[in-house]
């Protein structure tokens, strides 16, 4: 029943923007571990992560005649799961957050550290980040995950996301500041020293989420 | 100091994700040199994305083997033969009557071949998710889903001569909760039906059979209801099953 990998069921595509010269037929399953991590941040549940990204494939072949050569196929296969995740939820009458008001969050005062990013780097473990990720807003974790995971492009995500560049920003711009402090709170209740940034005791971790 | 720094935030947020030998904005590297509050951020920006890059590849992780091999098998190919080029079907439902032999059934049953498609790969992912031996409720379940998801499906009543058991009932993503799908256990098979608004997946009131990935589906609508079944049964046996579902009271 597979086919063969490479199968030029899809129209030619642009692979990324690496390889703008080079056309080739793409396939939507080479993506499948990052549409799956990705419906996994979104839904936080397995069985809804397999659920979003089986419709979303399903709609890629649905609309693939739409899909324009030049287009880069990582990014309109993020922008279908994206909008499908969406629209799922668009009947669930729940009320986004406004996560995008000009309010500009500063840290906390620095305390004093010899290298706190090399500190964080070796310490923080992947759980401990995956729960830092789910823990923030849905629309900072969205951006932080496309850009820093998946390494999207500033434009890419505003493509995706449906939202201009400069809000793209601000929301990675927060969802870093929140995820940093998130991660200083959860070393602090393991019992390690605060790192820079790290906000002092009792400070909210959630700030900007109004 | 405030909104400058409103206006530094974007130059800071790209900054800290740019290589380290790129050239830094006049205008940001001034204000950097004089505001503690941004240099933090920007130390922690880079601080986070550098993390996060990182960890990448283990963040993503791995997509589950059965969802893979699900999709694999539902990969489409593009038809060969061009006389199907001007007919301008779909290409979900031109790919998929290709993939599975099921030319013959044409334009007008492409809707229902479809949903039989759609509907036999979510009965191979949910069939794993339940226990037979988890028995629930048919008329409990249903006034529970109709207090969630506002609509009331109707509940097909297992043959009366088969033993047959409710025991799973779950909300298809693409369905936006209007796809319900109800797992039956009957005889030893588990079974999916599944139901749903006819307005939104339009079939004839006539059962049409269809075979996806080694599961037969029936597809039928009655009233304002449009139902399947599917299962890993013999085509035969399972049109019986369904005309058993469609007749029972």
């Amino acid at each position: 029943m597979a086919l063969p990998s490479g199968s030029r069921w899809l129209p030619r595509v642009i692979r990324g923007a690496q390889d703008r010269d080079e056309v080739a037929a793409a396939d939507p399953l080479e993506y499948l571990n990052s549409l799956y991590g990705m419906a996994l941040k979104l839904t936080r549940n397995r069985a809804a992560a397999e659920d979003l990204v089986q419709d979303t494939y399903l709609k890629v072949v649905r609309f693939s005649p739409k899909f324009r050569e030049g287009t880069n196929l990582k990014a309109w296969l993020f922008t279908i799961l994206h909008n499908t995740f969406r629209n799922d939820r668009r009947g669930a009458s729940r009320q986004p957050v406004d996560v995008d008001t000009e309010v500009v969050e500063r840290l906390p005062v620095e305390s004093q550290d010899d290298d706190p990013e090399r500190r964080l780097l070796r310490s923080t473990m992947d759980s401990d980040l995956q729960e830092a990720l789910d823990a923030l807003p849905e629309a900072y974790r969205e951006a932080v995950w496309l850009r820093d995971v998946e390494d999207c492009s500033y434009s890419e995500i505003a493509g995706i996301l449906g939202i201009p560049s400069g809000t793209v920003m601000s929301r990675i711009a927060r969802g870093r500041k929140q995820l940093h402090q998130h991660l200083v709170a959860a070393r602090s209740r393991a019992g390690a020293t605060p790192t820079a940034g790290a906000p002092p005791s009792g400070a909210s971790a959630t700030a900007a989420s109004s | 100091m405030k909104d400058s720094c409103s206006e530094i935030a974007p130059l800071l947020t790209a900054l800290a994700d740019a290589p380290d030998d790129q050239a830094v904005d006049p205008r940001l590297e001034a204000h950097l040199s004089t505001c503690g509050a941004c240099q933090r951020s920007l130390r922690v920006q880079r601080e986070m994305h550098g993390l996060l890059r990182a960890r990448a590849a283990s963040l993503v992780g791995r997509a589950p083997d059965a969802l893979r091999l699900r999709l694999e098998a539902a990969r489409p190919v593009r038809p060969t033969a061009p006389r199907w080029a001007p007919l301008r079907m779909p290409v979900a439902a031109t790919v998929l009557l290709a993939l599975m032999g099921v030319l013959g059934y044409g334009l007008t049953s492409a809707s229902s071949t479809v949903l039989a498609a759609q509907l036999a790969l979510d009965h191979l992912k949910c069939v794993k998710l339940v226990s037979p031996e988890t028995t629930l409720n048919p008329v409990q379940a249903m006034k529970d889903w109709a207090m969630q998801y506002g609509w009331s499906p109707k509940v097909p009543t297992p043959p009366a001569a088969r033993k047959a058991s409710l025991v799973g009932v779950r909300r298809c993503l693409y369905g936006h909760g209007h796809l319900a799908h109800l797992l039956y256990d009957v005889d030893g098979h588990t079974v999916s039906v599944f139901v749903m608004p006819r307005a939104e997946y339009p079939v004839g009131p006539s059962a049409e059979g269809h075979d996806f990935f080694g599961q037969h589906a029936e597809v039928w609508a009655e009233g304002d209801q449009s139902f399947a079944v599917v299962g890993d049964l013999a085509p035969d046996t399972l049109s019986r099953l369904a005309k058993e579902f469609r007749e029972a009271e």
